[in-house]
């Protein structure tokens, strides 16, 4: 008795779990069906019709009225450039904040604390200003100009570098390495971790970003998906074709979840420890 | 993205030639020097980008354009974004909505994280729901729910007609508009906060829940007399990054509403943009930031007073 009363609490809730779970999906789900299966179809037929009906069209059209191949050009250059230039900056600063002694260390130390206090996004119009000051508009420069520098990444690199040992920083420094060169071959060797962590917050933030993006660009060769994709829904002659709609969401967001499905522990750690952004 | 790092560290080590080129002057070989050169490429950018629209934003809230020319206005600005009724209604959307936003934040997040700890600590595939949301992009996450919504196709109404409730034309329905914004965020954003409440709660010793289900202790009891105390650095943690966060969130605003119907949707930020960029009152938005911005120095400084009190949690 007690023993199958017991196997039920094992099971009961992991059951309700993917039940939930599936409930929870179910917009994507629909999104899903939409994109695949003729609207009409959609509308009137049942699951089986649907399965018969699965068709591509929806994706072919969507990257024939919208310059998709271009836009996920741009949102490659814009991601990973900005990623390049954050792990130099975020290298660089987070080691002299964890290793070297300097004058001005706390001030400069609450100068990166503004920032996490300060999202970028509420600073749209300042930086706006700025960028036309500096002719940025409608560069990738210009994009990524708000996040090089990276006060989370800073500080999850000074909290790691912390950690490393002294006696591997001394020995490479007996051997007469400069201080670059113990960064280089000690140090971020055995700190790949907490970059990878960086990496994947950054990523997913920035493929997601959409205001800044949409400020700032004005022409088809600077302008990200996930813009693109908003004045493809905005457009009116797309208006209700909701199959159109729903395949050109799937493509701006397909690669972001199998980038969480391959990585999804380091994923939910990065998360975790972003929460301070 | 790994595999990349690990060529590019392998590579590093193996090519011993390349290190002498790192090499720096020798000058710059002690601490102080190399540390400013460091902190650099950090430091100008901050500055450009963080430390002069803050004051930029504080500066051109006091002025407004007549003609071609900026003029000192004094507090105009500001009186017109606390007195005029457009934006007042703006504000107190903005402060229902991250009302609604900690508390589904705390409480959802709480209950979520408690129900996805129920004896799978580590089996990843049913947290993959709540994870997928947080990671896709607001404005495919906005677009997904334009289509559940709308009248014709959406399957919310579907399901509504399916339990005999009215249908309801969600996004032009000035009493709907914003809840159905606080639904598209709720569904991206509530396995971001459980995550944090997951954490915690496997961070709690086994036997602290268990002992509290053997004496036949019903679950809203654990939860208040055992679990919330024990969460509790966590719930101030995450009552925090709620207002941050929510405070931010405009995609979903600019696809599917654009404040409307009749600034019924209209949020803060939404606002800035709109004040800005729309209509050119660039006095206005700096206002409109820089209230934004007292807001989150203000939490800051509260987070910062609680953490000096309580570090024996850290």
């Amino acid at each position: 008795m007690s023993g199958q009363k017991s196997k039920w609490r094992q099971i009961l809730p992991i059951l309700s779990l993917a039940v939930f779970g599936l409930f929870w999906l179910a917009p994507l789900f629909w999104t899903l069906a939409a994109a695949f299966v003729p609207t009409t179809e959609l509308l009137n037929g049942s699951p089986l019709d649907w399965l018969q009906n699965l068709h591509l069209g929806a994706f072919e059209e969507a990257w024939s009225v919208a310059p998709f191949a271009r836009f996920y050009l741009n949102t490659i250059i814009w991601v990973f450039g900005l990623l390049a230039l954050q792990l130099v900056t975020v290298s660089l600063a987070g080691f002299a904040l964890a290793r070297l002694n300097f004058r001005g260390k706390d001030q400069i130390f609450f100068l990166f604390l503004t920032q996490l206090m300060v999202p970028a996004t509420v600073l749209i119009l300042p930086n706006y200003q700025t960028l036309v000051t500096l002719g940025w508009l409608d560069s990738y420069q210009g994009m990524m100009a708000p996040y090089i520098a990276s006060a989370f990444g800073t500080f999850l690199m000074r909290q790691a570098f912390k950690q490393v040992p002294r006696e591997l920083e001394e020995a490479a420094r007996s051997d007469g390495a400069s201080w670059l060169q113990a960064l280089w071959h000690v140090f971020l060797p055995v700190t790949r971790a907490p970059l990878l962590a960086f990496s994947i917050v950054s990523i997913t933030y920035h493929w997601n970003e959409f205001l800044w993006p949409l400020l700032i660009t004005s022409s088809v060769e600077t302008r990200p998906l996930t813009v693109g994709l908003a004045l493809l829904v905005q457009s009116s002659e797309i208006g209700a074709q909701w199959d159109l709609l729903s395949a050109g969401t799937l493509i701006v967001a397909v690669p972001i979840l199998i980038l969480i499905a391959l990585v999804q522990k380091q994923f939910t750690n990065s998360f975790l420890s972003s929460g301070i952004r | 993205m790994p595999n990349q790092f690990h060529r590019r560290n392998r590579g590093g080590e193996a090519n011993s030639s390349s290190a002498r080129s790192l090499a720096l002057p020798a000058v710059l070989q002690s601490g102080g020097a190399v540390a400013y050169l460091f902190l650099l490429p950090s430091l100008v950018f901050l500055a450009v980008f963080t430390l002069w629209p803050i004051v930029s934003a504080i500066i051109t809230s006091f002025h407004a354009r007549r003609g071609r020319s900026q003029i000192f206005v004094g507090l105009d600005n500001f009186e017109r974004v606390f007195s005029d009724p457009y934006s007042q209604q703006v504000i107190l959307n903005t402060v229902g909505y991250v009302t609604l936003s900690l508390l589904m934040s705390v409480f959802g997040g709480l209950l979520l994280a408690i129900f996805m700890n129920q004896g799978l600590r580590n089996i990843g595939f049913f947290r993959f729901p709540f994870l997928a949301t947080i990671a896709l992009p607001m404005v495919s996450v906005a677009s997904i729910w334009l289509f559940m919504y709308s009248p014709r196709v959406g399957l919310l109404n579907d399901i509504l007609g399916g339990l005999g409730l009215p249908r309801a034309n969600w996004l032009s329905d000035p009493d709907l508009a914003l809840p159905g914004l606080f639904v598209v965020y709720l569904w991206k954003q509530l396995g971001y906060f459980a995550l944090f409440y997951l954490a915690a709660l496997q961070s709690l010793p086994d036997d602290v829940l268990e002992a509290a289900t053997l004496d036949g202790v019903s679950f809203w009891q654990k939860l208040r007399h055992i679990i919330w105390p024990l969460v509790s650095p966590t719930t101030y943690f995450v009552t925090t990054i709620a207002v941050l966060n929510s405070l931010q969130q405009v995609d979903h605003v600019f696809v599917l509403t654009q404040g409307g119907p009749n600034n019924a949707s209209n949020l803060a930020l939404y606002y800035v943009y709109e004040q800005g960029f729309k209509w050119f009152n660039t006095g206005v938005a700096a206002a409109m930031t820089v209230v934004l911005l007292a807001v989150l120095l203000t939490m800051a400084m509260l987070q910062f007073v609680y953490l000096e009190r309580h570090v024996h949690y850290e």
